[in-house]
């Protein structure tokens, strides 16, 4: 039996289909691999915005912009414009979301999607047996539902982008 | 040298085993950086020896009184690092905790060291053969996961602290 496990299970559980859910347990079928650990999906723009703006104010703009390519950098540019006019952080959040649509949300963040779209997963490389890990990414690079992968040593988690079916 | 060629041994059968081939995007990267100083990591004082294995993400070294290390860097889909500690064939509490001490001081800024410093405290030694994921502090510090964990390989113990966001 395939399990799938969630960290923040309450918020991100929403954001994978049952169609995910079977994408990811053939997969896991394939595989052998009993059980893995998601640990993080979708957000929204709005929820990117936030996270951003939380992170500006914890870290400070510097530190921020060294962190993102030119894209990242041009809503944190939004921050400092409204900030520097004393604007309320709810207005500065929405500036910034409205900046994300405008430039291509994934151009910010790979988890900002629609999940009836796309479903992006994150699965803990550790929640799988080392033995079988390389069996994991062969099951998942053979995986035409799967649209785009990226994973260690690279990315830190198991990367996974799957696109919704359309609904007839 | 010995000690040396050792370590490197462990840290490539232990990124061989924990890196699988991956499928890359191009690049469409959306993060330039880790979010890590290695400048500051560098010169440490807890910090003895470091050398570069690979062009800004990969770094080996020792932390004094403690062990070797290898330093993994991610900036591309997801922004973070995965420290590994050599903590020796039988690490005792006082090397844990040490090695506790000193992790957030090199791989945090200044502003989250001490959340990070106890969070750590607060995590049970015989809990930590499994991974244990952090989720209060990786809210806290706007981070999507924060975890460490002990792990044997070839007879050696080694501590896994990882974390990213992104």
């Amino acid at each position: 039996m395939a399990t799938i496990q969630f960290l923040n299970a309450e918020k991100s559980m929403q954001f994978v289909s049952e169609y995910s859910r079977l994408v990811l347990t053939d997969i896991m079928r394939k595989a052998g691999v009993p059980s893995i650990l998601v640990t993080s999906t979708a957000r929204t723009p709005a929820d990117q915005a936030r996270i951003m703006y939380e992170n500006i104010e914890r870290y400070g703009i510097e530190h921020q912009k060294l962190l993102y390519s030119k894209y990242g950098d041009q809503v944190i540019d939004e921050y400092s414009k409204y900030k520097s006019k004393k604007h309320h952080k709810q207005f500065i959040i929405s500036m910034m979301q409205a900046k994300i649509i405008a430039l291509d949300p994934s151009k910010i963040s790979n988890h900002v999607a629609d999940p009836m779209k796309l479903n992006v997963i994150d699965i803990a490389p550790s929640s799988i047996d080392p033995s079988l890990r390389r069996l994991f990414v062969t099951a998942v690079l053979g995986e035409k539902r799967v649209a785009k992968y990226l994973g260690p040593p690279k990315d830190p988690a198991y990367h996974l982008e799957i696109p919704q079916p359309e609904k007839s | 040298m010995i000690k040396k060629a050792a370590l490197y041994f462990v840290f490539v059968c232990l990124s061989t085993s924990l890196a699988p081939a991956w499928a890359g995007s191009g690049n469409d990267c959306v993060y330039e950086h880790s979010g890590v100083d290695v400048q500051k990591f560098k010169k440490s004082r807890h910090v003895i020896g470091f050398e570069k294995l690979e062009r800004n993400t990969g770094y080996m070294g020792a932390l004094k009184g403690i062990g070797g290390f290898h330093l993994q860097l991610f900036n591309c889909v997801h922004y973070g690092a995965t420290l590994t500690v050599l903590l020796g064939p039988n690490p005792n509490a006082e090397t844990v905790t040490k090695t506790f001490d000193t992790l957030p001081t090199l791989l945090f800024p200044a502003v989250e060291v001490a959340k990070v410093k106890a969070a750590l405290k607060e995590v049970k030694l015989d809990a930590l053969y499994n991974q244990q994921h952090l989720e209060r502090l990786a809210a806290e510090i706007g981070m999507t996961d924060i975890n460490v964990q002990i792990m044997d390989a070839n007879g050696m113990s080694l501590l896994v602290f990882a974390f990213y966001g992104g």
